[in-house]
């Protein structure tokens, strides 16, 4: 009878660690399950949505998942933008005349490299407003750059991402066209070669 | 498969352990090198680093991920 | 039943740190890239910030970022940051917790369940494995001299490279039609390259892990004194080699720049001599000195002492 015990202990506890084992393995899966259930809390509490449902006035209802702040054929949302000048404009302020807005920052190569473009654009159109909206850098950094470079554009800076917030985008450069009754025309994210092209076909578009 | 410590040895390391020297600490390198890691994140962070690549990191550069 | 318990344990934590890397769902679910405040910190794997889901900054991306600001600062956040990683983990983060690891490791699976024939490592892989360090030099060069061309430090190996990017950069660029009228030749290459490393990934065993991860170079350099790792128990060890031959990766010891501490070589050792050693400060190794020990071997590898 003592050898029964002795056995069916033996046996029991390989049994209890294989089911230790097993217990431990659910719950660390269930643990991972709750942490990842819990992950669209931690989404909605990011402080900058990407897909703002705010509607600008006079705009028709955005569908968030698809389009971000500015839609082509959607009138271009408004912003403040604080010039590098030490005034403020709204963008609503530019109506009247084609408007290229763009984003870019200094270390951002691809927004270097298609200023020369943006200036061919202004020179070629000169009644076309070019407005270079700096993301996230000091105004120290944006006014040495406009120093050491000859561009005839409007530079505008946006340190706290505030203007940023009407025209959500994943990426820099990101360069809105908006004709004169306020409305985007073209939407261009990224660059690449002979953007020039690209950008005065969507300007004459703008105009027509 | 531990060996058994012979005599000489137990003298060697009480002798060690009279005398504090860096082998009887035995600090291993991985914490050396992680506490200089704290010190120098904890630098960078003061220097604004970690804004720094906040910035980048949610305002992606799209040449800068070869997207072009 | 043990070894595999060993084996799942190691592809669980794979997909649950994949998964923890892109925590941010309404990222995913609008396909753009947000400002999480978690994008500050710098996550272990290699996992680029351009994937929606993105919740931390890649380290590689950051630290090339850093490296090629025009403000000049030298890069501590980013050195602590890996120095930290590398201290804790060395190379076991490639093998446990990066996705791009994961996905190569997943490649292999369905490269062999297709028939596809496999290249085994030898000393073509090994030579090839210097590549890596290139790269890692390509990291920390690129940037700078870039800066002092032309103004810019663009962050070369992200730019030119990393598949990894490239991989979020599809998904980003098939769900955004802004980017699609503008992507031209850069994007060509990079997916080109993205391609070739798939498609390697079947025949050759984590090709980008061996042959061009600079993060993998990096981290190799802790993997002697890191404190996660497999070490070798030298009183156990007969020499007999069993381990290095049947580890798909290009290390002549265990534990050594090349091995991403995925355990599989300790199945293959019959004297029980590879232990996983979390160690804590004052405990001794399981017969291990410090300085490792030349192993006993047969092959022609006595002359390398790592």
């Amino acid at each position: 009878m003592m050898k029964s015990r002795i056995v069916e202990t033996a046996a029991s506890s390989g049994e209890s660690r294989s089911r230790m084992r097993r217990t431990a393995g659910l719950a660390a899966s269930a643990f991972a399950a709750c942490a990842l259930a819990s992950v669209p809390l931690m989404g909605c509490q990011s402080e900058e949505p990407a897909a703002p449902e705010v509607q600008q006035d006079g705009q028709t209802a955005i569908d968030s998942t698809k389009m971000r702040g500015a839609a082509e054929g959607h009138p271009a949302p408004d912003a403040v933008l604080e010039l590098l000048d030490g005034s403020t404009k709204s963008i609503a302020d530019y109506q009247g005349g084609v408007t290229v807005l763009s984003f870019w920052a200094t270390w951002c190569p691809y927004c270097i490299k298609e200023m020369p473009d943006l200036q061919k654009v202004k020179e070629n159109y000169p009644e076309t407003n070019v407005v270079l909206v700096n993301c996230g850098e000091e105004e120290g950094l944006v006014s040495d750059f406009v120093a050491q470079h000859d561009y005839g554009f409007d530079w505008a800076l946006d340190l706290d991402f505030d203007a940023q917030r009407a025209y959500p985008t994943s990426g820099i450069p990101y360069t809105v066209v908006i004709d004169a009754e306020g409305v985007v025309t073209k939407i261009f994210a990224g660059s690449g070669p002979d953007m020039y092209s690209k950008f005065e076909q969507a300007v004459k578009e703008a105009a027509a | 498969m531990r060996r058994m410590a012979t005599n000489n040895e137990n003298r060697s390391e009480n002798r060690a352990a009279a005398s504090p020297s860096k082998r009887s600490l035995r600090v291993p390198a991985w914490a050396v090198v992680l506490a200089a890691a704290a010190v120098l994140i904890a630098f960078g962070v003061m220097q604004g680093d970690a804004l720094d690549v906040w910035r980048k990191a949610s305002l992606i550069c799209y040449e800068c991920i070869g997207i072009g | 039943m043990k070894n595999f318990i060993a084996r799942t344990k190691r592809r669980f934590i794979q997909l649950l740190t994949a998964l923890l890397y892109n925590l941010d769902f309404q990222g995913i679910a609008t396909m753009t890239v947000n400002r999480a405040p978690s994008k500050a910190a710098c996550i272990p794997g290699l996992h680029c910030y351009s994937c929606p889901g993105a919740v931390g900054a890649c380290p590689i991306g950051a630290l090339q970022q850093a490296l090629g600001a025009s403000t000049l600062k030298l890069p501590f956040y980013m050195a602590g940051c890996l120095l930290a990683f590398g201290a804790l983990f060395g190379r076991t983060i490639c093998g446990w917790a990066c996705p791009f690891g994961f996905i190569q490791d997943m490649l292999d699976k369905l490269g062999r369940l297709l028939h596809v024939p496999q290249v085994r490592k030898g000393a073509w892989s090994r030579r090839l494995g210097l590549l890596k360090y290139v790269m890692l030099a390509l990291v920390i060069v690129g940037p700078v001299v870039m800066l002092a061309i032309d103004g810019i430090g663009s962050p070369l190996f992200c730019s030119y490279v990393c598949p990894a990017g490239t991989l979020a950069g599809v998904v980003l660029v098939s769900a955004t039609p802004e980017l699609q009228s503008v992507v031209g030749m850069l994007f060509g290459w990079k997916t080109f390259v993205l391609a070739a490393i798939v498609f390697g990934a079947m025949a050759v065993y984590r090709p980008f892990c061996r042959f061009l991860c600079p993060l993998g170079a990096l981290y190799g350099f802790f993997n002697r004194f890191c404190a996660l790792r497999y070490v070798v128990d030298q009183n156990a060890c007969t020499g007999c080699n069993a381990c290095v031959q049947m580890c798909r990766m290009d290390v002549k010891h265990v534990g050594d720049r090349e091995c991403i501490e995925c355990g599989e070589c300790k199945k293959a050792c019959a004297h029980g001599a590879i232990w996983f050693s979390v160690e804590l400060p004052g405990s001794k190794r399981l017969g291990a000195s410090d300085a490792p020990a030349p192993v006993k071997n047969a092959s022609s590898d006595r002359d390398e002492r790592p």
